[in-house]
């Protein structure tokens, strides 16, 4: 089991999601700078919160990959929120950014069979789709985190 | 699906947001509606409403 998060894991944690709040994407030199924290302390931290899956880090990069509900790659869900467009990991994690900011959100994305787009999103608190879109959960619970970057 | 994700990220930012139990998750996904095997998170037994397979 994971060693519980220390407080400047959750500062840090915080950090990278208010970064991505902004519309920016987080680094662990950002995160160093705008925290005045020692960069082997936000190393630490980064491996703290990828261990208890808080945040997943790029394997090449060590950089953040996903925060849910937030990407720091381009991903099919393209989230307009507060007047600037967020990349979620997934339809779940688009609607989340909705129910993390307690605003509105949009978002287009792409039938996986048909290509056609799809619209959705939350307006005025209230969530909406297109009449017939079905949301395709293809990997179950307990292999979710067996390759998180498929699921 | 935005059910579950309301309840799922509702207080992500919160100041006192602190990581979810496998339980507490696993009650989550219950009080949506998801249950049986393919909804049970690793190192839990699917609930007793869990429709048998």
């Amino acid at each position: 089991m994971a060693a519980p998060l220390s407080t400047t894991d959750l500062r840090v944690r915080r950090e990278i999601l208010d970064t991505f709040v902004a519309g920016h994407i987080p680094t662990r030199i950002g995160v160093m700078r705008a925290l005045d924290l020692e960069y082997a302390d936000v190393a630490a931290s980064y491996a703290a919160l990828a261990a208890t899956h808080v945040i997943v880090a790029h394997p090449e990069t060590g950089e953040v990959w996903m925060a849910m509900p937030f990407s720091a790659v381009p991903t099919p869900f393209s989230v307009m929120v507060r007047g600037r467009s967020v990349w979620a990991n997934c339809v779940w994690d688009a609607f989340g950014i909705a129910a993390a900011l307690e605003t509105d959100v949009s978002f287009v994305t792409p039938c996986p069979v048909s290509h056609q787009p799809i619209a959705a999103g939350v307006r005025h608190g209230v969530a909406y789709a297109a009449p017939g879109a079905v949301v395709h959960v293809g990997v179950p619970a307990p292999r979710w985190w067996d390759d998180i970057g498929y699921t | 699906m935005a059910a579950l994700s309301r309840r799922w990220y509702k207080d992500r930012l919160s100041p006192d947001w602190a990581p979810k139990s496998r339980e507490a998750s696993q009650a989550i996904f219950t009080a949506v509606g998801l249950t049986g095997p393919f909804w049970t998170l690793p190192g839990g037994v699917p609930p007793p409403s869990s429709p048998a397979r």
